[in-house]
């Protein structure tokens, strides 16, 4: 027996469901933050975050203008080259970037995709920070519309 | 008519091809310590990021891919001089020989080299050793297109890098560390 849902209950349910499918097509095209860290001790702590990456430069906008603009003046000539930085890695193939192994910590910053996947192992913890290169061109022309020009 | 038209069409679409699989072009360094630690740092940077990159930095001396050098270069004009050991046929230009060290400057072929060995230096285990060689189109590009004879046009040399094959272009072994950094067209160091 097939009953007929009320129209408020569709309208919601269609509402819901597109923005689901907005918000995953969003997340896949400008990809997500991630950040793993994890204790390697017993009972250690084990910390995940998944943060879609168009949710980052609007959450700027939390952070007192003050504070941004103070760190926004600090890097403001490495930004454009940043931005390049970012275009134009995401064209490249992928690689390592740079890796420093010393007897306590193994780090590399590697490219992948349209990524920056960022890993350090040491005995104590693992780190691992996923990082779009699309958000990094993002957070850099925030930061430069918040900082005055050289 | 109709052949030489598809024979055009084909030498493009090979060409094209042959432009859009260029493999990119690597700069690599290596530092990996001897001590104990045995630390090692390697750094790969894809060219064509690096050209991008160099023009738009304008910190730390580094101006529209030029790099203002602070040395006391101002009594030498290392232009004319570079000019000269470029048009010049392959010689040795400097060779010093001494208690403490041996070093040699020539040119060789379209590379200008530089060796320097100190055997009786400060650690007689491992004496420093040092080998630079640059093609001579980068050391013409490293001194193209800038307006005082302090600066160095990195970007420029860059460029005629990347035109350049596969090349090691400096290693250092001295008692602490060795240094190698070189050009491929792989991603990886080793």
């Amino acid at each position: 027996m097939i009953t007929k849902m009320p129209p408020v209950v569709a309208g919601l349910l269609f509402v819901t469901g597109t923005t689901v499918v907005m918000g995953g097509v969003m997340t896949y095209n400008a990809g997500a933050v991630r950040v793993a860290v994890d204790e390697n001790r017993p009972g250690g702590d084990h910390v995940h975050l998944f943060v879609p990456a168009v949710m980052i430069p609007p959450a700027m906008n939390l952070i007192p203008e003050k504070e941004l603009q103070k760190h926004a003046r600090e890097i403001r000539p490495w930004l454009p080259a940043i931005k390049i930085a970012s275009k134009e890695l995401a064209k490249c193939p992928d690689g390592i970037l740079v890796e420093v192994i010393d007897p306590n910590e193994h780090v590399t910053i590697t490219k992948r995709g349209r990524a920056l996947e960022i890993d350090v192992k040491s005995p104590d913890e693992s780190v691992h920070v996923t990082v779009p290169l699309g958000m990094v061109y993002s957070v850099a022309e925030k930061l430069e519309a918040n900082s005055p020009p050289v | 008519m109709k052949r030489a038209l598809l024979g055009l069409v084909g030498i493009l679409l090979g060409a094209t091809m042959a432009l859009a699989q260029a493999p990119e072009r690597w700069f690599h360094i290596r530092v990996v310590s001897t001590d104990a630690k045995g630390e090692i740092v390697r750094v790969n940077v894809p060219m064509s990021v690096a050209e991008q990159v160099l023009p738009a930095i304008h910190a730390k001396g580094l101006n529209d891919g030029k790099v203002r050098i602070h040395g006391k270069v101002n009594d030498v004009d290392v232009r004319a001089l570079l000019d000269a050991v470029a048009k010049s046929p392959d010689n040795e230009f400097v060779t010093v020989e001494s208690r403490d060290e041996n070093v040699r400057v020539a040119k060789s072929g379209e590379y200008l080299l530089v060796k320097v060995r100190d055997h009786q230096g400060k650690d007689k285990e491992k004496p420093e050793q040092v080998d630079v060689k640059v093609p001579i189109s980068v050391v013409k590009a490293l001194l193209a297109d800038t307006e005082s004879k302090d600066e160095l046009n990195v970007l420029a040399a860059l460029q005629a890098l990347k035109a350049c094959g596969d090349l090691d272009l400096v290693t250092v072994t001295d008692k602490d560390q060795t240094v190698r950094i070189w050009v491929d067209s792989r991603n990886t160091t080793d």
